[in-house]
């Protein structure tokens, strides 16, 4: 897996306006990831054929029909002229993992992918400000254009139920670094008791910082925070050939992916896209 | 020549799939947590009428069984496409994880994705219902969709009948497609 872009903006807070109505706040959406889809498109390289759209925290807004997803993926496509391939929901964080891996079993790799990660708390709900399992939730988007160069173990996507499923994400990662002398883990964003947990499992094996004080839990686009903030803060990830950036759903899903990053490739913060 | 058929079923939830049968459940209201998410809630839109029969377990449990009872009948798939929106805080049970399922809010792009892509047997359940406690406001509308690259009518006719048995009556249609299923 080759990461071509990686791009992330903030979205919280919310402009109020973006909240009023169920079709602005779509537009507004739109206009965020039209931003991110330009820059890539100007960027260069190939056009992505298929972009795939994973949330978290939208499931509410889309599940009780507030916001719907054909016309806001219509809107997409009316801002930058590719419609989304797919919405998904169901994975929760794990999602950009499952979206690969359909990818993979539909023979996509022909041509870059892109995968946006989007989460926002659309009506400020105290449940998505802060949980007791994740901590202060962050809200953004994330968008990745990635390429899968074919290598069989360059994903793993893995579910276990109950409490057994943060050892098995932890262990799974540990035995995924202790393989590859190479590898970097982008972990997910937790508090510091989860931090602590996962730190035992993983011992020294190299991981990037964990930003959760910074950035909060961002839900399926920490680990691809964390690489770009490393990248941006100047944290040395040069000694690694790559990165496994790794995401646990609350259900117990959970995807983990070796990527390497393009050396000429788009990374950066863009900030929120005013209308007009 | 790749011959093609289209079996699609149009339906409704109309009572409880699993009458008198216990299921498991965390009885929560998601994603509500405090007083201010549910003053929230209440000062949105009303609920609508449509009667809720499922809970998201019991969504899951006839959700595998469907696809678990294609596979008893014969019936292998290259992609089953399920339409399913939530998370909610019940794990979703591993024959809807597997390799070949996917799941999504809209499946329309990708059921003409996969035939591009040389898929000739493909699954997509779209159930659209009302779900007790994770708010999904579904009008319990039910569409199967089978792309087959043989004729599976006594096999489609077993899964009429365990729709009826599920509380989903409806009427199914048969395209035959001499040439191509795109």
């Amino acid at each position: 897996m080759h990461v071509e872009a990686l791009l992330y903006t903030q979205l919280d807070p919310l402009p109020c306006h973006a909240a009023t109505a169920p079709e602005q706040l779509e537009q507004w959406l739109a206009l965020q990831m039209s931003q991110h889809t330009r820059r890539i498109l100007s960027h260069g390289g190939d056009k992505p054929r298929h972009h795939f759209v994973s949330s978290t925290s939208l499931a509410n807004s889309l599940n009780r029909n507030r916001m719907n997803w054909s016309r806001w993926s219509r809107a997409c496509q009316q801002h930058h002229g590719i419609q989304p391939t797919a919405f998904l929901n169901a994975y929760e964080c794990a999602g950009w993992g499952y979206a690969l891996r359909l990818a993979r079993h539909l023979d996509l790799s022909d041509g870059p992918l892109m995968v946006s990660i989007i989460d926002i708390n659309a009506y400020g709900q105290d449940y998505w400000v802060a949980h007791e399992k994740w901590g202060r939730s962050g809200f953004g988007l994330c968008t990745l254009m990635i390429h899968d160069t074919g290598e069989q173990d360059a994903l793993r996507i893995a579910n276990f139920a109950g409490n057994q499923a943060f050892t098995y994400f932890a262990m799974d990662i540990r035995k995924k670094l202790a393989a590859d002398p190479q590898l970097c883990a982008a972990l997910p964003f937790f508090p510091q008791k989860t931090q602590q947990l996962i730190g035992r499992t993983l011992g020294e094996f190299p991981r990037l910082t964990d930003r959760h004080d910074q950035w909060g839990h961002c839900f399926g686009a920490d680990p691809w925070l964390a690489i770009l903030s490393a990248i941006k803060e100047g944290e040395d990830i040069s000694q690694y050939e790559a990165m496994l950036t790794c995401s646990l759903a609350f259900c117990g899903y959970y995807s983990l992916a070796r990527v390497t990053l393009a050396r000429d490739g788009l990374f950066d913060f863009l900030p929120v896209l005013e209308e007009g | 020549m790749t011959h093609g058929y289209i079996y699609r079923f149009s339906g409704a939830l109309e009572s409880a799939p699993y009458p008198g049968r216990p299921v498991q459940t965390r009885n929560i209201m998601f994603p509500l947590l405090s007083a201010k998410d549910y003053a929230v809630e209440a000062a949105m839109d009303p609920a609508p009428d449509t009667r809720s029969f499922m809970l998201p377990t019991v969504n899951y449990l006839f959700l595998s069984e469907l696809i678990e009872t294609t596979a008893q009948i014969g019936l292998t798939f290259d992609l089953i496409l399920v339409r399913l929106p939530s998370p909610n805080l019940e794990p979703i049970p591993s024959t809807l994880l597997a390799s070949n399922v996917f799941l999504t809010l809209d499946a329309d792009h990708l059921l003409d994705l996969a035939q591009t892509r040389g898929r000739r047997r493909i699954l997509y359940i779209g159930g659209n219902f009302s779900l007790k406690y994770v708010n999904e406001f579904g009008d319990n509308s039910f569409d199967l969709s089978l792309f087959y690259d043989q004729n599976i009518g006594d096999a489609v006719a077993q899964l009429t009948t365990l729709l009826a048995q599920r509380g989903i009556n409806g009427a199914m249609s048969t395209d035959h497609h001499p040439h191509s299923l795109s």
